[in-house]
């Protein structure tokens, strides 16, 4: 069964983007928002939880 | 041991009594337990210009019992180190809660109507400087043994300072310095029952004292925020007392409006079960509230500097 995605929508304000965007300059999360939001999420979930992780 | 320079200050403050101070940089000014146990109030203004003056709110965030090695910090938006603590024994409890005791606060308490307080002593002392009872600003305490819990409760203890205890306090600015014997000891616990004196000095820079200061400098000082009065939108200090509203000011308000964006992401099934589980601990109450405070939360605890004035996270 091919994996399932969840398409959600989340909003940041300019000062967000701005910490986003020294994440972006690192390269080590993407290269775009849309990538940075989610690795940077399962890094989250990583620490809080002890699962995931960068993937 | 750090040299210091000559003494070129060295008096004794009685019971209820005061002393604005100029003490400049590289200076070092050093208060003296003469007895067991009397707290010490004290203010920090900049002796160039009286309205940057000492922040005991933004001291706080060093923890509240700020000790050796912490610094006294001005008000924003100028958030300039003022004072550096070099010595301060264990024996010296300090508080940034209390404020300064009021002689309203023991008329209510006790009945008294005009018992010694702090604000009335301060508001002597630096009327040698014009200063006026409406710019003393909240106290830094030393020797005030004070406690608080969770609840918000909030009691003062018994003193444990010596006699012979010293707290030295290295100017890294020009400062007028305002160390007082706080007049409330006597009726109630913070010195223990009974007003002692206590001994101020100051000693003249010397070539150690000022390296110090250059490197508190080189480490405290340099941000673009930390301002100076040419850059205030409004910068003379008014001297009518009423206050009414500049015709055609309109306010400047930072990043105003804020603006958002709309970031579409993708999430696994494994994702989703992961942000349910986070959301359940309390992360959000949406899925949205919930993927932005995660991702802004692992930014603050990975990415954002060690807090500048702080020896705490």
């Amino acid at each position: 069964m091919a994996d399932q995605t969840r398409k959600l929508v989340v909003e940041f304000d300019q000062e967000q983007l701005k910490l986003l965007d020294k994440l972006k300059k690192e390269k080590e999360f993407g290269e775009n928002y849309k990538d940075i939001i989610v690795r940077v999420f399962r890094n989250y979930v990583r620490q809080e939880l002890g699962q995931g992780g960068v993937r | 041991m750090i040299s210091y320079g000559e003494p070129k200050v060295d008096i004794v403050l009685q019971p209820v009594s005061g002393k604005a101070l100029p003490v400049y940089q590289g200076e070092v000014l050093r208060i003296t337990q003469l007895g067991d146990g009397q707290c010490v109030d004290f203010n920090c203004f900049n002796v160039h210009d009286y309205k940057e003056h000492m922040s005991v709110g933004h001291m706080r965030r060093q923890g509240f019992r700020i000790r050796k090695g912490d610094l006294i910090w001005s008000n924003p938006p100028r958030f300039n180190p003022m004072m550096a603590i070099m010595e301060m024994p264990q024996t010296c409890s300090t508080d940034l809660l209390a404020s300064r005791c009021h002689a309203g606060l023991f008329e209510v308490i006790f009945g008294l109507e005009n018992h010694p307080n702090c604000q009335d002593t301060f508001a002597e002392a630096i009327g040698e400087y014009g200063l006026t009872p409406d710019d003393v600003h909240d106290s830094f305490n030393m020797w005030m043994n004070s406690g608080w819990d969770d609840a918000g409760g909030y009691q003062i203890r018994k003193n444990t300072g010596l006699k012979g205890d010293y707290v030295d306090l290295l100017a890294l600015m020009d400062v007028l310095a305002v160390p007082i014997v706080c007049g409330s000891g006597d009726i109630i616990t913070v010195s223990n029952f009974c007003l002692k004196s206590i001994q101020v000095q100051v000693f003249h820079r010397s070539d150690e004292t000022e390296v110090i200061v250059q490197d508190y400098l080189r480490r405290y000082t340099g941000l673009k925020n930390q301002r100076t009065v040419d850059t205030f939108r409004i910068k003379d200090i008014r001297t009518e007392r009423e206050l009414s509203p500049i015709q055609g000011y309109e306010p400047h308000f930072v990043n105003y409006p804020i603006t958002l964006e709309e970031i579409e992401i993708e999430l696994s099934e494994e994702d989703y079960e992961q942000l349910q589980i986070l959301k359940e601990q309390g992360l959000g109450r949406s899925d949205e509230e919930a993927i932005r405070t995660a991702v802004m939360s692992w930014y603050y605890k990975n990415r954002a500097m060690k807090p500048w004035l702080g020896r705490k996270a």
